[in-house]
């Protein structure tokens, strides 16, 4: 249910924005889906490679042609929703002037409040003329508030099941229940605001302060294209499918971030977050693990114990030691469930999950902008 | 079966591809999102917009790699045919050095 507070805060300007942008974008993967469509099968060819470059080529028509197909059906619900957009949030600066010409105040829930002085009266029937009359103006109001509210819920249901749409046409391929995380649109508005190297710079402090919670050293963060690195998708290899946001590699002590999601706070963010804390499940395992000497030492009282990490158990981060010995790494192919589970479901990728996703649900404008000093 | 084969329209067919997944890269939906729950904030599209944008780049992603590597099939299956037909051609070609019959 969608309260007044949220209608009063609605954009029309900024939902024509995304109705334009769904505009484009829908035009141009229909270009691209033509183009794709007319020139995909060598026309050169014939016999068993022609059928099989048919086959993989009509598969790869099917799946954009879905997915323009949804992205169409969202662009159309956001450019009919974008001129009641309009209309709403001229009702409600309407009834809020209104209210305020009045002496009528409307809450944040959308209740009207009669905040005229108290009047005085020498004959009953003159206060009750008046109580009337202010009693028709709050129900007035409040109908219309009413009104605003029912209009805003069915445009809030009809996009919004035109965006589900999209999310589920995106793939039920990675559907695993985890997410990246949920950002204040404060957050991602500001990040949007910022140039790439001012982006650079937070997710550099960012890894740092991360680094000082693990007790390990700052490491520079190397921005590469990884869908054209070895460590990424090669389009040269056609055994190469897996995308990376990022990986942190602990021999070189190097956290690499795909400089293509620099733009994308909650994936920069998330991938930060998530490789400096394989960094400090790393540092967590070797002092959970101390060789004999400096365990007898410990125990003698010699040497202090490196293990003074809160929030982690020794036996968690012991688990973590083991894990590394056996990493099972991502399969190349994405549609490999059972090794993306293996890979997914060991202790140091689920707990690095974890971490990535707080630190993008708990990032608020305050500390960006703190990130940002 | 006939099998026959122009290499140049490989050639052709795999670059058009490869141009298209690289454009799947550069759909901003995921961005046209972002600016939809800006439009509408607090309410369940600005939610599930969130959700869907970062689920859009992924399957953009997918996507161009998949189209990516059919291009890069088309261009090893016509590689192959150019070698296949070089070597037919050397094959045959001590034939084509002289005719039979009187001169």
């Amino acid at each position: 249910m969608t309260t007044f507070a949220q209608v009063k805060s609605w954009s029309a300007t900024e939902a024509d924005d995304a109705a334009d942008q769904l505009i484009t974008c829908s035009k141009k993967l229909d270009e691209l889906l033509q183009t794709f469509h007319d020139d995909g099968v060598p026309e050169g060819w014939s016999g068993n490679a022609q059928e099989s470059a048919g086959a993989a080529h009509k598969d790869l028509c099917t799946s954009l042609e879905d997915y323009l197909d949804q992205v169409r059906k969202a662009k159309n619900a956001v450019t009919a929703a974008e001129g009641k957009i309009a209309a709403l949030t001229e009702s409600v600066q309407g009834v809020l002037a209104e209210a305020s010409r009045n002496q009528f105040t409307i809450d944040d829930v959308g209740t009207v409040h009669d905040v005229q002085p108290r009047q005085e009266f020498d004959e009953s029937a003159a206060a009750e003329a008046y109580l009337c009359d202010r009693q028709t103006q709050q129900q007035r109001l409040s109908a219309e508030v009413s009104r605003i509210l029912t209009e805003a819920d069915h445009l809030d249901t009809a996009m919004a099941a035109s965006v589900i749409a999209i999310a589920n046409a995106s793939g039920a391929e990675y559907d695993n229940g985890d997410t990246q995380g949920t950002m204040p649109p404060e957050v991602v508005a500001a990040w949007q605001t910022m140039s790439d190297e001012e982006r650079r710079k937070v997710l550099q402090k960012l890894a740092d302060e991360y680094a000082d919670r693990y007790g390990v050293p700052h490491t520079t963060i190397q921005f590469d294209n990884l869908r054209d690195s070895e460590d990424g998708l090669d389009p040269n290899d056609p055994d190469s499918h897996v995308y990376r946001y990022g990986y942190w590699r602990e021999g070189t002590r190097q956290l690499v971030i795909d400089s293509s999601d620099v733009s994308d706070p909650v994936a920069a963010i998330n991938t930060v977050a998530h490789e400096m804390r394989h960094a400090g499940q790393h540092e967590m395992a070797r002092d959970a693990n101390p060789n004999f000497f400096h365990k007898l030492f410990i125990d003698w009282g010699w040497t202090p114990d490196p293990f003074q990490h809160p929030n982690v158990t020794r036996e968690q981060a012991k688990e973590w030691g083991d894990n590394f010995d056996h990493y099972a790494s991502p399969p190349t192919d994405p549609y490999d469930s059972a090794g993306w589970d293996d890979y997914r479901n060991q202790p140091v990728e689920a707990d690095a999950r974890t971490i990535g996703e707080q630190e993008v649900n708990t990032m608020t404008l305050d500390r960006l902008n703190e990130l940002r000093r | 079966m006939q099998l026959s084969f122009t290499p140049s329209t490989a050639g052709e067919s795999a670059n058009s591809a490869k141009e298209s997944a690289e454009s799947l890269l550069t759909l901003a939906i995921a961005e046209a999102l972002t600016v939809l729950s800006q439009a509408v904030p607090g309410s369940q599209t600005a939610t599930q917009a969130q959700a869907a944008a970062t689920r859009c780049r992924d399957h953009q992603r997918v996507l161009s790699t998949a189209v990516t590597q059919y291009a890069i099939r088309l261009d090893q299956v016509g590689a192959s045919f150019a070698a296949t037909d070089a070597a037919h051609s050397q094959t045959i070609s001590p034939l084509l050095s002289g005719r039979v019959g009187p001169q």
